[in-house]
C-alpha cells in the first residue's frame, strides 16, 4: 500500500502528464554548403530504380526522383531525406493516407526498394545537423535531381552523399 | 451579530435517521465514485507514462507506428541499431532490448477452455538493463528453453486470480503448454506491471515468428540524440524502420486512449450531477419540513445568512462524512486495483491529489446540493412560512 | 416602554384577481407600557396587524411607527436586527425547536447578542423562573405539555427584555386552567417588566386581564360608542 505523497500537483498535471523531454545534442546547427542548391537541372540524370540498379559503392551518380514514399520524408534535425522513384505515387485525398507523400497504397516493401538515402555529409562523413526541410525550396511530393556519391551499397540499403541538389520548381 | 449554533446543525442531523444514512449513503457513493474515476484516470495515464528520464529510443515497424503489438521487424535490426555509436553500455554491453510484444491467451486452470488475454514479452536479458524501473522481486529472471517466466505486480488482478497463485513455483497454461513461474517483478505505475516476461526465442517458437516487434536502445544524453536513431532508419530503408522516443510512443498511446479517459471523466461528470440532484431531493425534503421553524428563526430575529450558514452546515457535515468515509475506502480498497483494458492492466492510483479531487467533490456537491432547497426555503415571505 | 402609532395603516394583497384588504386605513396609537387584547372574527385583520407590528410584513400604505420608528422603510436585515432587540413574538403553536432543550430555546435569542456565557445564562435562568419552568430546563419540547411549551415560549420571547411582546393567539392551543395560568403570565410580565403587550386572541377571557381590548372588523376597528381610538 503506498502512502499519500503530501505534494499535491494540480489536476491538469494529473489528467494530462508529463512528458519528459530528451535533453538534446548540444550542437551548432552547420550551414550547408553554399553550391549545395542548383539552378539548372544537371544533366544525364537517371531514375531511382535505374541508379539503384547500376551504380556500384563510391560511383558518381545524378539521380532524379520525387520525394515521396516515407511518411517522414526529412530527418528532422539532420541533412537527410528519402527520395522515391517517380513510379511511386503519391495517394490521393479520398484514400485516406495521412500524407499524400507516404504512399500508403503501394506497399512499403515496393516503395522502399525504390527508394533512396539522400544526405549531405560533413567533413567526418556524418550528415549536417539540420534539416533540408524548406532549405532551397524542398519539401515533400517536389522533383528534384541529386548529384552525388554512393556512399552506402548494400542488400536494400543505397545512401547517396549530395553534393548538388536541383529542386524543380524550386527558387534557389 | 452572530449566528445559530453548531449544535444546532448537528442536532438537526438527527431529526429523520432514515434521510439521514441516506444522505450519508449517497454522499459516500458519490465521493467514492468521483475518486474511482480519478484514480483510473490517473492509474492510467501514469501506466502511459514513461519513467522519469527516460531516454529509450524505440525502433518499430514503418507504419505500426501507433501499436508495437502490430509491429514486425527483421531480427538483423537489433544489430544494426548497435551500430549506434553513443549507446549506453555497461561492461561492454550495450543497453539494446530486441523484444516481441504479443497478448495470448494465458490460463491458470488447464480445464478452463478460454484463458485471459494477457500481454507477453519476449526479452532477452538485455531488457532489464534497458527497462531500469523493473525490478526483480522475488526469484530470478526465466532462462531460455526451459519454461520459465517472469510475472508482474498486476498480472494475478489481470488474470482474476489470488496473487498466491501466482507464487514462485507455480504454473501457467500457455499455448497448450505448462509455464513454471520463476521471478516476480514490480514496474509500478507503467504498463509492463501487467506483462509476462518470457525469453524472447520462447515466445517466437510460440508465435510461430522470426521476427521482433521492436527495438528498444537506450542513449547516453549528449553522445546520441534521436536524430541519430532517425538518421540510421533513414538509411536502413530495407529494415523499413520507424524510430520514436519511448516518450513519444507513450504519449501516441495516451493521445489514443484520450477517448476512453474523456469517457471516464464524462461518467464522473454524471455522477456527480447524479449526486447533485440527489442531493437537492434530499436537502429539498430536509428543509421543507422545516419552513415553519425558519420562519420562527427570522421571527427571532436571526439574519437569512445566519440560517444559511447553518443550513450549509448540516449539509456540510454529512458530506464530509461521507467523503472521509468514501476517502478512507477509495484508499484502502481501490488503490494498487488492477483494471484490465485493451492492452492490459494498470493499476488504480489513489493519492494524495486523487482523494483531493475526490473529497473536494464531495464537499463541492455538499454546497452545491444544500444552497438551493435553502435559498428556496428562505424565500417564502416569513408571514407566510410560520403558517405552512 | 414602547408605543405604537399606525396612520391609515392598509395592507393589500391578491388572491387569483380578487384584491383582499385585510386592514383598511386603520388609525390606532398605543401607549408604551399598555396590554391590549385585540379581538375579531377570522380574517378581520388581527394577525395581519401583529405582523406588521412586528416587522415580519410590510404595509401596502399607510404609516407605522413604533418607538417614533417607521419600520416599513428598514431593509430586511435592518429589520432582523430591529426585531432581535425589540421584539419578543409568542406564537399559537409555540414553535419551539424540537432539536434544542427548553433551556437552548430559550437561549437562541440571545446568541444573536454580543453576550458572554454567563451572562446568557443568568438571562436564561431568570427567564425561565418568570415564566415558572425553570424545573424543565432540560426537556425537550416533546417532553412537555402544551402549557409547558408555551411557558418555554414566553421565556424565549422575554429572554432579551424586548420592550414589545406580541402573542398571536398564546391561549389558542390550550385548556381552561393552561390558558388562565399563561394569561396571568402574560400580565405579571406586563405590569411587573413594563413591556407593552399586544394579544391576538378569540378567547374573551383574555379581555379580563388585558387594560383594554380593541375589536377589528373587516381591517378597521370597530369603537364602541364614547371610546377613543386611543388606548391604554
Amino acid at each position: 500500500m503506498r502512502h499519500p505523497r503530501f505534494v499535491i500537483p494540480l489536476l491538469l498535471l494529473t489528467l494530462i502528464g508529463c512528458a519528459v523531454e530528451e535533453s538534446p545534442v548540444q550542437t551548432a546547427a552547420p550551414d550547408l554548403p553554399p553550391s549545395l542548391f542548383l539552378t539548372s537541372p544537371p544533366a544525364n540524370a537517371r531514375s531511382v530504380a535505374e541508379v539503384k540498379e547500376s551504380a556500384a559503392l563510391g560511383d558518381e551518380v545524378v539521380i532524379a526522383g520525387q520525394l515521396v514514399g516515407n511518411r517522414q520524408i526529412f530527418v528532422e534535425g539532420a541533412a537527410t531525406f528519402i527520395l522515391g522513384d517517380h513510379s511511386i505515387e503519391a495517394c490521393h485525398p479520398e484514400e485516406g493516407c495521412d500524407t499524400p507523400w507516404d504512399a500508403c497504397c503501394t506497399p512499403i516493401t515496393e516503395r522502399r526498394a525504390l527508394s533512396a538515402t539522400i544526405q549531405v555529409v560533413g567533413e567526418d562523413g556524418k550528415p549536417l545537423r539540420t534539416s533540408l526541410k524548406g532549405r532551397g525550396a524542398l519539401s515533400e511530393l517536389k522533383q528534384v535531381v541529386v548529384v552525388g556519391k554512393v556512399s552506402q551499397r548494400s542488400e536494400g540499403v543505397f545512401v547517396v552523399d549530395a553534393s548538388g541538389i536541383f529542386v524543380a520548381g524550386g527558387d534557389s | 451579530m452572530r449566528g445559530l449554533p453548531f449544535d444546532y446543525a448537528t442536532r438537526n442531523l438527527g431529526r429523520s435517521p432514515g434521510r439521514l444514512a441516506g444522505a450519508l449513503v449517497g454522499s459516500t457513493l458519490v465521493t467514492l465514485l468521483v475518486i474511482a474515476s480519478a484514480s483510473f484516470i490517473r492509474g492510467m495515464g501514469a501506466s502511459l507514462d514513461p519513467p522519469a528520464g527516460n531516454s529509450n529510443v524505440i525502433f518499430l515497424g514503418a507504419g505500426s507506428e501507433e501499436s508495437v503489438e502490430r509491429s514486425e521487424i527483421r531480427m538483423q535490426a537489433a544489430d544494426v541499431v548497435g551500430t549506434i555509436s553513443g549507446l549506453r553500455t555497461r561492461l561492454g554491453q550495450p543497453f539494446i532490448s530486441p523484444e516481441v510484444h504479443i497478448g495470448l491467451a494465458v490460463r491458470t486452470d488447464p480445464a478452463v477452455p478460454e484463458g485471459r488475454l494477457t500481454p507477453l514479452r519476449g526479452v532477452r536479458p538485455s531488457a532489464f538493463l534497458v527497462h531500469s524501473e523493473v525490478q526483480i522481486t522475488e526469484g530470478r529472471a526465466p532462462v531460455a528453453g526451459a519454461n520459465e517466466l517472469l510475472v508482474g505486480g498486476l498480472v494475478s488482478g489481470q488474470l482474476g486470480v489470488p496473487d498466491a497463485r501466482l507464487g514462485l513455483g507455480e504454473v501457467l497454461h500457455i499455448d497448450g503448454r505448462e509455464w513454471r513461474i520463476v521471478g516476480r517483478m514490480r514496474a509500478p505505475r507503467t504498463v509492463i506491471d501487467a506483462e509476462i516476461w518470457i525469453p524472447l526465442t520462447d515466445l517466437q517458437v510460440i508465435a510461430q515468428r522470426d521476427n521482433l516487434s521492436c527495438v528498444i536502445a537506450t542513449l547516453v544524453p549528449g553522445e546520441a540524440d534521436i536524430t541519430d536513431a532517425e538518421i540510421l532508419a533513414a538509411q536502413r530503408l530495407d529494415l523499413e524502420l520507424a524510430v520514436m522516443t519511448e516518450s513519444e510512443y507513450y504519449a501516441t498511446l495516451s493521445r489514443f486512449y484520450a477517448p476512453v479517459r474523456a469517457m471516464v471523466l464524462a461518467t464522473a461528470l454524471l455522477v456527480a450531477l447524479g449526486g447533485i440532484l440527489g442531493g437537492l431531493n434530499t436537502m429539498v425534503a430536509a428543509f421543507a419540513s422545516r419552513v415553519r421553524e425558519v420562519g420562527t428563526l427570522q421571527v427571532i430575529g436571526y439574519p437569512r445568512r445566519a440560517i444559511i450558514l447553518s443550513f450549509l452546515q448540516e449539509s456540510w457535515i454529512i458530506s464530509s462524512c461521507g467523503a472521509l468515509v468514501a476517502g478512507a475506502l477509495g484508499w484502502a480498497v481501490l488503490d494498487g486495483v488492477a483494471v484490465r483494458f485493451s492492452m492490459g492492466a494498470f493499476g488504480l492510483i489513489v493519492d494524495a491529489p486523487v482523494l483531493a479531487i475526490g473529497v473536494g467533490a464531495g464537499l463541492g456537491l455538499g454546497l452545491l446540493g444544500a444552497l438551493p432547497p435553502t435559498i428556496h426555503c428562505l424565500r417564502l415571505p416569513v408571514g407566510q412560512a410560520l403558517k405552512s | 416602554m414602547i408605543g405604537i402609532e399606525c396612520r391609515a395603516l392598509t395592507k393589500k394583497f391578491m388572491k387569483g384577481e380578487t384584491t383582499i384588504t385585510p386592514l383598511d386605513s386603520l388609525d390606532l396609537v398605543i401607549e408604551p407600557g399598555s396590554f391590549l387584547a385585540l379581538m375579531g372574527p377570522s380574517g378581520s385583520g388581527k394577525t395581519t396587524l401583529l405582523n406588521l407590528i412586528a416587522g415580519i410584513d410590510r404595509p401596502t400604505s399607510g404609516e407605522l411607527l413604533v418607538d417614533g420608528l417607521d419600520i416599513a422603510h428598514l431593509s430586511r436585515s435592518r429589520l432582523a436586527r430591529w426585531r432581535a432587540e425589540k421584539v419578543g413574538y409568542i406564537f399559537q403553536l409555540y414553535h419551539l425547536v424540537p432539536v434544542l432543550t427548553a433551556y437552548e430555546n430559550v437561549e437562541l435569542p440571545l446568541l444573536i447578542h454580543p453576550l458572554s456565557r454567563k451572562e446568557r445564562h443568568a438571562r436564561v435562568q431568570r427567564a425561565l423562573e418568570l415564566a415558572g419552568i425553570a424545573d424543565r430546563h432540560d426537556h425537550y419540547p416533546r417532553q412537555l405539555s402544551g402549557g409547558q411549551e408555551q411557558r418555554v415560549a414566553i421565556a424565549r420571547a422575554i429572554v432579551a427584555d424586548p420592550p414589545l411582546l406580541l402573542a398571536d393567539e398564546p391561549t389558542g392551543d390550550l385548556d381552561r386552567e393552561s390558558s388562565t395560568a399563561i394569561l396571568k403570565l402574560l400580565r405579571k410580565l406586563s405590569e411587573d417588566l413594563g413591556k407593552t403587550l399586544l394579544v391576538v386572541t378569540h378567547d374573551i377571557a383574555t379581555t379580563d386581564y388585558a387594560q383594554a381590548t380593541l375589536h377589528l372588523e373587516k381591517g378597521r376597528l370597530v369603537t364602541e360608542p364614547g371610546e377613543e381610538q386611543r388606548h391604554a
